[in-house]
């Protein structure tokens, strides 16, 4: 790729980011994944023709207990996704506890029991308790935990517990139904409301809150952006690099329109590829690029 | 024009014939104030009135670690007030009279119980139970060591109205009435036997709801309509009525219906009872404001966001001055019923009466009654949150209690913690010689804070009337707290600054 399209699209890359389309686009995800269950149940398909690409899932998959539970279990919009794989065609992973659920109905009702044996929102601070005043405020002030501390809850409330505690998101996140949430399980958003759903600033809101939570902390308290988030979290965008080497071959699978119109080798073959970082673009980004247009492109580095 | 159009006067007046032979002062009918005047007739009222709850012990002190005012903090934010000497939790309404004439800081400890602790559990006319250990003195002072004489007699409107008819509007020092705000209150404790009496709220000629708490009814008829009453589009209409036979004005207050925020809101509110200081009167050397004044009986029955601003610019009136930084103070009185008015669970309908004095059935006669054991709802969750949230188990019920409690108590010793700071810091900048204008202020921040704070102490219910309002005020108080600390810390810095030139 000529260097002129290559700063091209890292400068739209830059602006895409700026214009906050990551998040965008992982909000989108989500609201895949909680459209209202399709009646239909995901066809099995043959895991022979997912192998062919995915030989790393093929060795975790026969290792196991769960070599003969299809891949439809779990993933949806298989059968687009074989019609044309690649970026646009993702299968659908489903990270809900019903995912695993269905099937180990034992393990997933424990998993949701909850524990009433202290309450919500048990203030570390309080006398009574482990981390009591005034030593408290006193030895961690200066730190977002002296705004709101508590004892642990179920792991079923943990993402919302996070979600609305004051030194989190300086109070933007609440419950919709009040105090009523503290008995309430399942899907965070169906519990909470975003007080301020116009602006993303990060800042406290409601008197003595702190915004302190950041995305690290989010890696305890849920994997449901496991596929979106890079080895440690690096700022690598788009993805993270699960093809793991520059994958030419992906490349010609990729049924381009453009191919047809001439679409160049040189676009496939990058020469970042021997450098050790690769653009990895669908194919409707290449022809754009190809042909000039501004599109996002997915950098990849390579380790 | 109600249901009492047929029970005889009899009934609740004695002496009435001697009365009709010569009508006048001195043959005054006996009015019967006791429970059982009324019990007589509504027995499964006044027996679910005379039970008692041992779910928390008697005399539990706030001050306590586990409490609700806990120390360190109690007794450093409130020193050089009288409920430092002690400090409790709520009991049962049977016993309120009885636990107000013993707590140490009321009576000097010259009350006391004739069978020593046996008293806690014991029920009845206050003067079968406590004894007074100094007969031949009506002196108001502490007797025993650590205690102290703040009762006063506005202080017993509360605790019974056994004194009605001796009493004038306002308790008012007039011509004919026995007791006044000014008069001796050994004295008229000593008079006085039943607590809580069953015609505070019932009108016993008209057997309507109704208030006869003159402060209530004094600010619910307050000229610029300030109140929180007044401010509701919704508000239960009152009909004021102009009594006193005797010569002097008494008020009573008939309701339209039932509304037990006004019922309640008689005595669970924020009031002044005390002698005190008006904050525009430089001189604290002594009380500017006497019981002869009015203000020593004054309701705002207003939410704690409008007491600042209520007591410092509209009335003038401050409770007592902190020992350790000079400046002027405030102390709260239970103010439930200002925390609950437009409450969740208000705005939903709910009573205090659907948590505290549900309907229940009678066990053996099937009968549905109101319970008139008030009482927390964590005692009967069947009959008061279950019957609203019925997907609940009672633990579940419970959990959601706690819960509120537990984070609202969080925000009160945050609230409490740069208060103690804030203290420090005034006592530190006076050391150092700041100027009285930076103190003033930072005491004016000092009573900000405390205001938004106080109130969450003397409320009885750790935030659950209200959790947003006790959110907004705690996390508030240490605003203000951490603004009145910057002031002097600022002083501080500029005066080292100054003397290093
Ligand atoms: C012809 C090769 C090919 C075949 C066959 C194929 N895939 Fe893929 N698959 C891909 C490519 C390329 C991607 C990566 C796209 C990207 O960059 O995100 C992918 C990604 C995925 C992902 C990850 C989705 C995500 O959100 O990141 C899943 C899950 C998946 N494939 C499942 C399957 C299953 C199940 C089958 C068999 C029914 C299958 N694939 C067959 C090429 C293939
Ligand atoms: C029991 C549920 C389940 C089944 C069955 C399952 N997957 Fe997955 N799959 C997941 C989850 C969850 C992830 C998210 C990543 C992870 O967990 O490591 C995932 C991730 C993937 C990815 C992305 C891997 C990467 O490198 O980022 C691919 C590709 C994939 N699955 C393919 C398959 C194929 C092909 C099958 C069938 C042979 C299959 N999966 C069966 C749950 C499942
Ligand atoms: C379609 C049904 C199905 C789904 C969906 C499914 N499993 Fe399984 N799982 C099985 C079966 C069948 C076994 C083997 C049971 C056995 O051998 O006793 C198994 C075994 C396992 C085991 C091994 C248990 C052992 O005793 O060694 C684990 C762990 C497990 N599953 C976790 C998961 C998780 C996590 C998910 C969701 C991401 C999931 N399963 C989704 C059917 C399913």
């Amino acid at each position: 790729m000529s260097r002129k399209v290559y700063a091209f699209i890292v400068a739209v890359l830059a602006l895409a980011l700026a214009g906050g389309s990551y998040y965008t686009n992982a909000d989108a995800r989500y609201k895949n994944a909680d459209a209202p269950k399709v009646s239909v149940k995901e066809k099995a398909v043959k895991v022979e023709a997912c192998y062919g690409c995915h030989a790393q899932i093929k060795e975790l998959h026969t290792m196991g207990k769960h070599a003969k539970v299809n891949c439809s279990n779990c993933h949806k919009g298989l059968e687009k996704h074989l019609s044309a794989p690649g970026p646009d065609t993702r299968p659908v992973t489903d990270t809900s506890w019903q995912a695993c659920g269905q099937c180990h109905k034992e393990q997933m009702e424990s998993f949701m029991k909850e524990a009433y044996h202290r309450p919500a929102r048990d203030e570390k601070s309080q006398l009574t308790n482990r981390a009591p005043n005034p030593f408290w405020d006193k030895l961690m002030m200066g730190h977002g935990f002296t705004k709101e501390h508590n004892l642990t809850r179920s792991h079923v409330w943990m993402l919302v517990d996070h979600l609305v505690v004051d030194r989190a998101y300086g109070g933007r996140f609440q419950p919709k139904d009040g105090w009523q949430y503290v008995l309430e399980s399942g899907k965070a958003w169906d519990i909470l409301t975003d007080k301020y759903p116009n602006t993303n600033e990060h800042k406290p809101f409601i008197p003595q809150s702190a915004a302190a939570a950041n995305p690290v902390c989010l890696q305890c308290k849920t994997q449901d952006h496991i596929l979106d988030w890079a080895y440690m979290g690096d700022p690598i965008y788009r993805g993270s690099p699960r093809f793991g080497a520059c994958r030419r071959e992906l490349l010609h699978e990729c049924r381009c329109p453009v191919q047809k119109c001439g679409c160049p080798k040189s676009i496939r073959q990058r020469k970042g590829c021997e450098s050790g970082s690769v653009l990895w673009m669908s194919c409707a980004d290449q022809r754009a690029a190809h042909h000039g247009q501004a599109r996002k492109g997915k950098l990849f580095k390579l380790p | 024009m109600g249901k009492h159009a047929k029970v005889n006067c009899s009934n609740c007046h004695k002496g009435l014939e001697k009365h009709l032979s010569a009508p006048g002062p001195d043959t005054r009918p006996v009015t019967d104030t006791s429970w059982q005047a009324c019990g007589q007739c509504h027995k499964e009222q006044m027996e679910s009135f005379m039970k008692e709850a041992y779910h928390r012990p008697a005399r539990d002190e706030k001050s306590q670690l586990t409490n609700r005012a806990p120390n360190p903090f109690w007794d450093k934010l409130m020193m050089g007030h009288g409920f430092t000497k002690e400090h409790n939790l709520t009991r049962s309404h049977v016993w309120m009279l009885v636990d107000h004439l013993v707590v140490d800081r009321a009576y000097g400890g010259r009350f006391q119980p004739k069978d020593g602790w046996q008293y806690v559990l014991e029920s009845g006319k206050a003067w079968d139970i406590l004894t007074d250990k100094y007969p031949n003195t009506n002196e108001h002072k502490p007797f025993i060591p650590q205690s102290a004489a703040a009762a006063n007699p506005v202080c017993l409107q509360c605790k019974t109205q056994d004194h009605i008819l001796d009493w004038a509007y306002m308790g008012d020092p007039v011509k004919g009435a026995k007791w006044s705000r000014t008069s001796n209150v050994v004295d008229l404790a000593r008079s006085l036997q039943h607590g809580l009496s069953c015609f505070t709220c019932h009108d016993p000629h008209a057997a309507k709801p109704r208030i006869v708490r003159d402060g209530l009814i004094d600010a619910l008829t307050r000229p610029d309509g300030d109140t929180l009453w007044h401010k509701d589009p919704k508000r239960t209409g009152i009909r004021v009525i102009e009594m006193g036979i005797r010569g002097y004005t008494r008020k009573i207050a008939l309701l339209d219906k039932y509304d037990t925020r006004l019922q309640c809101g008689q005595c669970h509110v924020e009031y002044n009872c005390n002698p005190g200081y008006d904050p525009k009167n430089p001189d604290t050397s002594k009380y500017s404001v006497t019981m002869a004044d009015r203000r020593t009986n004054h309701f705002p029955y207003k939410d704690v966001f409008g007491l600042y601003d209520h007591y410092v610019n509209k009335v003038g009136f401050l409770d007592f001055k902190h020992t350790l930084t000079g400046g002027l103070l405030w102390k709260a009185q239970h103010p439930e019923s200002e925390t609950f008015y437009n409450s969740k669970h208000a705005r939903a309908g709910a009573g205090c009466d659907s948590c505290h004095t549900p309907k229940m059935k009678d066990k053996k006669t099937g009968k549905v009654y109101t319970s008139h054991f008030a009482v927390t709802p964590r005692v009967q969750l069947k009959e008061t949150c279950l019957k609203c949230h019925p997907k609940w188990t009672e633990e579940q019920a419970r959990y959601t209690i706690d819960s509120i409690k537990a984070y609202t108590k969080g925000k009160m010793r945050k609230a409490e913690f740069w208060l103690s700071a804030l203290i420090d810091k005034i006592v530190e900048a006076k050391k150092a010689g700041v100027d009285a204008g930076a103190i003033k202020k930072a005491q004016d921040q000092h009573l900000r804070a405390h205001v938004l704070w106080e109130y969450w102490t003397a409320e009885n219910s750790d935030g659950f009337h209200n959790p947003e309002m006790a959110r907004e005020s705690l996390t508030r108080s240490v605003d203000e707290s951490q603004k009145g600390i910057k002031i002097l810390d600022d002083a501080m810095t500029a005066k080292t600054a100054a003397a290093a030139k």
